[in-house]
């Protein structure tokens, strides 16, 4: 059994857009991203500069090739895999007590410390994106295809916003609030 | 065909208008939170100012030990007086309050009951509370130099003997506003929100 070629798709270019998000931010600020990933002590110091910019053009690459169809399954299970890592990385450290360690997951200019819903979503991200390299069937789109695919990009993208407002924002504060009473 | 597509793309937008106005919704929720300002005890105008060092006595408790209160602490544990009575009945119900608080708080924080009064009756509220678990100091002089007018009082004292919050508490809402106001760094609630109309 085949998916139908809009799921992978719709998939594809909203991961794209995580991933193109996340390394813009992150390349506009190199050095502290360098920063953020000695501070999470997986890496050895001397490689901690060299991983920083290899995850760096990783990402570019992956939201790159996510686009076109020929590369999309390669760049599926490169995203997948760097979700993964950087949800082992967090659990390491949640698991050494760091909870105020800054995640990196946007870059520098979104601080935010590490928690183990992050770690779930990267693995719920990791088996979506996943799911874009399983084969599809191909068939000519037509301009419903079209409508479908922005759209539904444009939901995803508001829904991860908000599952990323609920899970950091409104329930840490609603149980500082239960703590209280 | 065109019917097909035409409800499509309307069912799309208002999919995507209900996400916008769960995301909306969602940081005014965040937002809400955020601005859920802590419910103060009750600052008296008179007394101790804030970032004073407090007054040092040396108290005996009814357990026969020696207390120096207020005075620099090497275990780095802050210390709260709370100013209790027997014939006070809104200290008794305030009680569960601060046994709770002393198990949640104390790795930074020690809780000591200061009461004046004849010692038989202070003896007879200590068993029948059973606040044997607290340090249970009858001082007047504590409350002297305290300046507490009004029962029931806290003051906190932090590790270096320094006042950090004090205020006439009736609710564990008061109560834990006194370590809210140590955490902040702010001396009361007004302070609080002077802080916050100032940053605005």
């Amino acid at each position: 059994m085949y998916l139908d070629s809009m799921i992978p798709a719709l998939i594809a270019v909203s991961c794209a857009g995580l991933f193109a998000s996340a390394s813009g931010q992150k390349a506009r600020a190199p050095r502290e991203f360098v920063g953020q990933v000695a501070a999470y002590a997986l890496v050895p110091r001397m490689a901690v500069t060299c991983v920083a910019y290899v995850l760096i053009a990783l990402e570019m690459l992956v939201a790159v090739l996510l686009l076109p169809p020929r590369f999309r399954s390669l760049a599926a299970v490169t995203g997948s895999a760097l979700f993964l890592l950087y949800g082992i990385g967090m659990l390491v450290n949640l698991s050494r007590g760091r909870r105020a360690l800054d995640c990196g997951c946007m870059g520098p200019y979104a601080v935010r410390p590490i928690a183990y819903w992050m770690v779930w979503r990267n693995g719920a991200l990791a088996v979506l994106l996943a799911c874009a390299a399983l084969p599809s069937a191909a068939r000519p789109w037509a301009f419903t295809d079209v409508v479908t695919l922005l759209c539904g990009v444009a939901v995803i993208v508001v829904l991860y916003q908000t599952t990323d407002e609920l899970f950091g924002r409104v329930l840490p504060a609603a149980k500082h609030l239960r703590t209280q009473t | 065909m065109t019917a097909l597509l035409i409800s499509n793309t309307v069912l799309w937008c208002v999919v995507l208008l209900l996400a916008v106005v769960v995301l909306g919704l969602m940081r005014q929720v965040g937002v809400l939170h955020a601005r859920i300002a802590p419910v103060g005890a009750l600052m008296l105008a008179k007394g101790l100012k804030i970032g004073e060092q407090a007054p040092v006595l040396s108290e005996t408790t009814l357990g026969g030990a020696v207390r120096v209160l207020g005075a620099p602490r090497t275990d780095g544990l802050c210390t709260l007086l709370m100013f209790i009575s027997p014939t006070c009945p809104v200290c008794k119900t305030l009680l569960p309050a601060l046994r709770s608080s002393r198990r949640a708080e104390q790795t930074w924080l020690e809780i000591v009951l200061t009461s004046d009064g004849a010692l038989p009756e202070q003896h007879a509220f200590v068993q029948a509370e059973s606040l044997n678990e607290f340090p249970y100091v009858v001082s007047a002089a504590l409350g002297l130099s305290y300046q507490v007018s009004r029962l029931p009082f806290a003051a906190l004292v932090d590790e270096a003997g320094v006042l950090r919050a004090r205020g006439l508490v009736n609710s564990r809402e008061h109560l834990e506003s006194l370590f809210e106001a140590r955490r902040l760094g702010v001396a009361s609630l007004q302070d609080y929100f002077d802080k916050a109309a100032t940053a605005v």
